[in-house]
């Protein structure tokens, strides 16, 4: 068995907020294959719920901007850069009047658009996970 | 636990489950702990999601809902027509409200709250159960 991406003692774990099934299963599961623990919130309100969860330390966000629910992956990212800034935030979207805002939140370039590669998600948030502890 | 183990089935990892369920935390545990016995997991947070998702082709075992969900319709009605469109699917209902002999006419039924291990077990129980058992 291979060894997973590890951060100490845990498994590096993966909020992914995304209210389409499809979109959330595919990118979920690929990266769960790739080692990730991987956490699921359909709104950003579920989101918001496991962020506080007991036991549940998240190290990167997969937010979709257009997410359901009283707080989209925009609201999300800019209560994290406020009150969560150790966790890093990747938006993903197609929207493109959202670009500007994303690159404020995301610091490691545009934001996805989708359909996306899985295979970018992932190398983006290994960058994001590097470049943090790098600088910790 | 209640003096119950989950049984091992060798194509454990071939099943694919649908976790419905509008509360995170409590589909969240029970998603990860079937994942860690081997179930592929799909989670929908309501009745349409899941039907969207089968609705795409995608192969599913056995759909596990909560009762009381939001959306169009709620997951006693979401059973029946699972049944009905897809007569193999198997189905295990939950619920913290709904009498059990409400939810038994239409499937398996767990009421809530439920030990992890205890709706792992009524997975596994339906999984391998034949239609008419429901």
């Amino acid at each position: 068995m291979r060894d997973l991406p590890n951060d100490g003692d845990e498994r590096l774990c993966i909020l992914i907020l995304e209210s389409d099934i499809i979109v959330r299963t595919e990118i979920a599961e690929y990266l769960r294959d790739c080692g990730y623990k991987v956490i699921e919130a359909v709104t950003g309100d579920e989101a918001m719920i496991m962020l506080d969860a007991p036991g549940v330390r998240i190290k990167a966000i997969l937010a979709d901007v257009k997410a359901a629910g009283s707080t989209d992956g925009f609201g999300l990212a800019r209560w994290i850069r406020t009150n969560r800034h150790e966790i890093n935030v990747i938006l993903t979207g197609t929207v493109e009047k959202a670009a500007k805002e994303a690159g404020d939140l995301c610091e490691d370039g545009p934001i996805l658009s989708k359909p996306y590669d899985p295979q970018v998600v992932l190398d983006r948030i290994k960058r994001l996970l590097a470049a943090r502890h790098r600088n910790a | 636990m209640v003096g119950r183990t989950a049984p091992k089935y060798a194509s454990k990892t071939l099943c694919r489950i649908v976790i419905v369920e509008d509360e995170a935390i409590i589909r969240m545990a029970i998603a990860e702990a079937a994942r860690d016995l081997g179930y592929q997991v799909i989670e929908a947070g309501d009745a349409d999601a899941t039907l969207d998702y089968l609705a795409s082709g995608q192969r599913v075992d056995l759909v596990f809902t909560d009762i009381q969900l939001p959306g169009s319709i709620d997951g006693l009605e979401l059973a029946r027509q699972l049944k009905r469109r897809y007569p193999n699917l198997k189905v295990l209902l939950t619920s913290g409200r709904l009498a059990a002999e409400t939810a038994q006419s239409v499937a398996p039924f767990i009421p809530k709250p439920y030990p992890v291990e205890e709706a792992l077990v009524r997975i596994a129980e339906t999984l391998t159960s034949q239609p008419s058992d429901a």
